[in-house]
């Protein structure tokens, strides 16, 4: 076993010769993962929805196509407050949105 | 590494990791899963919203229909552009086409498109008797005709796909002639499905919606991108909300981790005694226990991350949308922007790292403050 200047240790004795392999495997799961994460994220970060970004402007959607066709929310234009779209007259009318204008119900 | 190998404390952390590699490997798979659990919660609904705003700040700020009392009507193009010129502060008026038809699969959407207007995003213009599919719509090895069953059934030629890349927008959207357009969903040639328009600023829309109001003879509905988008958010933050009943269980396993850390630290008290009779310090023992938390809680951490990170912003991530927005068919491929993950990821690093590195330094100062003539004699 050898010392530095300080006095410690710098050689690795045989019996702590595994926790070197062990450090390195830690290591390397720390920092393999962390690289490509990084990596991945510096090529792709604010990129990725472009595409999609673009297509929407060009048709002129309302509304991204996270939701099926034909649903309320795929379609909120369709959503019109005039139409009672309650299942039972005793159910209360929702609040209208204020942020909507058209005819009241 | 030799930096790390140099220490003597982080040898001997990584010597007392060896010796109980059975704990260490769960920990280290408890603190993961721990980690990713809570990273998967924490990112699914910010990503979600924050790209679904992004997509619609493309869309128009204002979206004017016709409606009588049983609904939607179709909109006269001439006068509805000269009624919508009159208004002031309105910018960039255009009428659209479009519907929703029934397939054999179910409904799409029909969207009317001069074939100029994709001019260089597809590979071939669009004419009469064609569609352009969504990148969810027919596996490629079906025949290439599409019936589509509105006011009439129509048969059409699919001329091609759209990218897949463009799938958040146009999953399920079928891009058709305008001509074709108006047979299916019964207009006359002069007329369209609604009236889009921009305007200079957000702020400006709910003094326009009154002006846009009175500028029409027959009642509209005016629909506005920001009670879109807020109808949106809600929906999806309604529906991230549900995984956030994940966090039950992930609070569950925490409490174990906790537990297990602690047995395991009184376990480690008769070594404590023992070093500390060899001439260690308090603030030895327990930055030793420090160490060897960070180097099992680190990559743990890491690799929760990069899975959480995995399965939420790989390319052709389908789960939730399959799972949080009620797909039945082939659902869309969701391409959530990274960027937006940031904050979530170091939050949920947070929720985890903080309570276990506490419990590892409260139960460690726990083990060394007791006499260590006690702790060897009860041994």
């Amino acid at each position: 076993m050898t010392m530095d200047s300080d006095g410690n240790h710098t050689s690795v004795p045989g019996t702590l010769k595994k926790a070197r392999l062990l450090l390195a495997l830690l290591g390397m799961l720390t920092f393999l993962p962390l690289g490509l994460l990084s990596l991945d994220y510096g090529m792709r970060a604010n990129n990725q929805d472009r595409e999609s970004v673009r297509w929407m402007r060009q048709l002129d959607l309302s509304v991204p196509a996270f939701w099926p066709s034909g649903t309320g929310l795929r379609h909120p234009e369709t959503r019109i407050r005039a139409v009672d779209r309650r299942h039972g007259p005793e159910w209360p009318i929702t609040p209208a949105d204020t942020a909507e204008s058209g005819p009241p119900p | 590494m030799k930096v790390l190998l140099q220490r003597p404390l982080i040898l001997w952390a990584v010597g007392d990791i060896q010796r109980t590699p059975l704990q260490a490997v769960l920990l280290f798979a408890a603190a993961a899963s721990l980690t990713g659990l809570v990273a998967i919660v924490l990112v699914l609904g910010q990503a979600l919203s924050l790209t679904c705003d992004r997509l619609m700040s493309s869309s128009p700020a204002v979206v004017v229909r016709r409606i009588n009392v049983g609904g939607w009507a179709p909109l006269p193009v001439g006068q509805a552009l000269m009624h919508v010129k009159s208004v002031p502060g309105v910018l960039n008026p255009r009428v659209r086409l479009w519907g929703v038809v029934q397939t054999d699969t179910g409904p799409v959407t029909v969207v009317a498109v001069p074939s100029k207007a994709i001019d260089g995003m597809t590979e071939r213009p669009l004419r009469s008797g064609q569609a352009l599919i969504g990148p969810g719509l027919m596996p490629a090895s079906q025949p290439a005709t599409m019936t589509l069953r509105g006011e009439q059934r129509l048969s059409l030629k699919v001329a091609g796909r759209l990218p897949a890349a463009s799938a958040m927008a146009t999953h399920d959207l079928v891009l058709v002639h305008p001509d074709d357009a108006r047979n299916l969903l019964g207009l006359a040639p002069d007329q369209a499905s609604d009236l889009a328009l921009d305007v200079f600023h957000d702020q400006e829309v709910e003094t326009l919606c009154a002006d846009l109001n009175a500028a029409f003879p027959w009642p509209v509905h005016i629909s506005t991108r920001i009670a879109r988008q807020r109808r949106c958010q809600s929906d999806i933050a309604q529906r991230t909300s549900i995984s956030a009943l994940a966090f039950v269980p992930a609070l569950l396993a925490m409490a174990f981790l906790v537990g297990a850390l602690g047995i395991w630290e009184h376990n480690q008290r008769f070594l404590a005694a023992l070093l500390k009779a060899l001439g260690w310090d308090s603030a030895d023992l327990i930055r030793l226990r420090m160490v060897e938390a960070t180097l099992i809680g680190l990559p743990a951490v890491v690799c929760g991350l990069s899975c959480a990170y995995i399965t939420l912003f790989r390319w052709d991530m389908t789960w939730v949308s399959q799972r949080l927005f009620g797909w039945s068919t082939m659902a869309t491929r969701l391409r959530l922007n990274p960027g937006d993950a940031v904050t979530g990821m170091l939050l949920s690093v947070m929720m985890v790292g903080l309570p276990y590195l506490l419990t590892v330094a409260w139960t460690a100062w726990q083990s060394v403050k007791v006499d260590p003539a006690d702790r060897l004699q009860e041994r």
